[in-house]
């Protein structure tokens, strides 16, 4: 056989693995997002979950609207990474109002139920973060390896994009800020 | 301080009883035989009884520093003390955690249990050995037994309630071999990496569910560990188990312990030591926060807390 047919198929052969081997760490990278993806549902489920309660406690006490706690926060699935940062504002909102609201109603404070759900608000916020960090911590490595050569080449060729990060609240940054000037 | 003294003066003065006893033996032999390598006759059955008859009043002297230093300077810091210096921590308790080598010797002492700032703890020294075999060329076999870990082993209340066990190893803790740290149920550990290149750099975590390990170790989690990596001589492990924390430190050290006994104690020093040692346990509850139970809610689940799937399809 020809030598030189051989070392072309060699490469050819060399070049159809490499592709296989980085588009399946692509797959696995995408298939990682989606995983934490789900991960952010479930923690907004747990938030979700305990805004209810909240503005059910609330209600009991300041005979509110629950309209005027918490403006419609609608879960559906499939939602894009934007309309998740969406919803998660919105209760961020809704649960700071309730909070605002608690401080005119020393008995709604001083109430069991309210202080079982702070500590749950608590959790679901530290859960909501975990799920935030992992999927950040993903997209992260992935969108550096859409960038990376010779990667980026073969993403191209897939037709991938870069995923969007799901961002921390306003108010959470703030906190950060804060702490720092400590 | 005085009766310590005593014992620790009749202690020594057996151990040179002992020493001279095997060596004015052994001379006489020589010097009666004119053969120098009956000395070796003699010294090594001398060794074997010097150390017998050492074993009680040491163990006098021991008994009587840990009885009334060791669980007095305890009292001092912790509430609902127990403390026994001849247990510990049962061989069954770390290996259900699946996380560490558990070798094939094992030794615990030094028990201690008890609250700090309400935290509930348990600890003792630990020390584990793995047999290891070698034949040289001739093929003669050899077995030895090589120190694994020794160290501290403490276990606290963790204050968060997580479902996935987790592990946080600082590179070069003697148990790297993952097959032998988690026995047969390695698949279910998972490498994580953490968003903290520095973190990763020095430790190895590992865990049966991602979410778990971020909800756990957070960006201030993971600074805590690194300052405890850098305020302590030994490698650490950290293994979060069913809701608890087990933490082990490597430091080849066996903690309370009399000094010398060819050197008077001071009391001033062995207080000081003694609140050293006492101080390897509340540094992990005051650097890790342990006493924050600001997540530590009940214990109800998602749908407890919440009503039904607020997703619409």
């Amino acid at each position: 056989m020809n030598p030189v047919l051989v070392v072309i198929i060699a490469a050819v052969v060399l070049l159809v693995g490499y592709f296989i081997s980085i588009s399946n760490r692509l797959n696995r990278a995408r298939v990682k997002i989606d995983e934490a993806g789900s991960d952010i549902d479930v923690s907004l489920t747990k938030r979700y979950d305990v805004l209810t309660k909240m503005v059910d406690v609330v209600k009991s006490y300041a005979r509110y609207e629950k309209d005027a706690l918490f403006q419609t926060i609608q879960l559906r699935q499939g939602m894009t990474m934007r309309e998740k940062n969406e919803a998660n504002r919105l209760m961020g909102e809704s649960f700071e109002r309730i909070h605002a609201l608690a401080e005119n109603y020393p008995e709604l404070k001083a109430s069991a139920n309210y202080n079982t759900l702070q500590k749950a608000i608590a959790d679901v916020e530290e859960h909501l973060q975990a799920s935030r960090r992992l999927y950040n911590a993903n997209v992260s490595r992935y969108n550096q390896m859409l960038v990376a050569f010779p990667t980026s080449m073969i993403a191209g060729m897939k037709g991938l994009t870069k995923e969007e990060f799901f961002s921390a609240e306003e108010t959470k940054r703030q906190d950060v800020k804060m702490d720092l000037n400590f | 301080m005085d009766e310590l003294n005593e014992l620790r003066i009749a202690a020594r003065n057996r151990l040179l009883c002992c020493i001279g006893g095997v060596v004015a033996l052994g001379i006489a032999a020589v010097a009666a035989t004119r053969q120098p390598f009956l000395l070796f006759f003699f010294l090594v059955p001398g060794i074997i009884v010097s150390a017998l008859l050492m074993k009680k009043p040491r163990q006098r002297y021991r008994a009587a520093f840990k009885q009334a230093y060791v669980r007095r300077a305890l009292q001092s810091v912790f509430t609902d003390l127990y403390y026994d210096p001849e247990r510990g921590i049962s061989y069954d308790t770390i290996a259900a955690t699946r996380m560490m080598n558990m070798g094939d010797r094992f030794r615990s002492e030094d028990y201690i249990s008890g609250r700090y700032k309400d935290i509930p703890f348990e600890q003792s020294d630990v020390h584990i050995e793995e047999e290891r075999q070698s034949t040289d060329s001739e093929g003669h076999t050899t077995t030895e037994y090589v120190t694994i870990f020794r160290g501290r082993w403490m276990i606290f209340d963790f204050n968060k309630t997580f479902k996935a066990n987790v592990q946080i190893a600082q590179k070069g803790f003697p148990n790297a071999k993952r097959k032998r740290f988690f026995g047969k149920k390695e698949e279910l550990f998972k490498p994580v990496e953490m968003e903290s290149e520095v973190f990763n750099k020095q430790f190895r975590v590992f865990a049966q569910n991602e979410h778990d390990a971020f909800y756990i170790i957070t960006p201030s989690f993971m600074e805590r560990v690194q300052s405890l990596a850098a305020h302590n001589k030994g490698k650490l492990l950290f293994c979060f188990v069913g809701n608890r924390l087990h933490i082990a430190i490597h430091d080849n050290k066996d903690s309370f312990e009399p000094g010398s006994i060819f050197k008077r104690p001071d009391e001033e020093k062995l207080t000081q030591k003694l609140r050293v040692e006492i101080g390897v346990i509340t540094q992990f509850i005051d650097e890790l926060s342990l006493d924050n139970n600001l997540f530590k809610q009940s214990q109800q689940s998602p749908a407890e807390i919440g009503g039904g799937s607020p997703w619409i399809n």
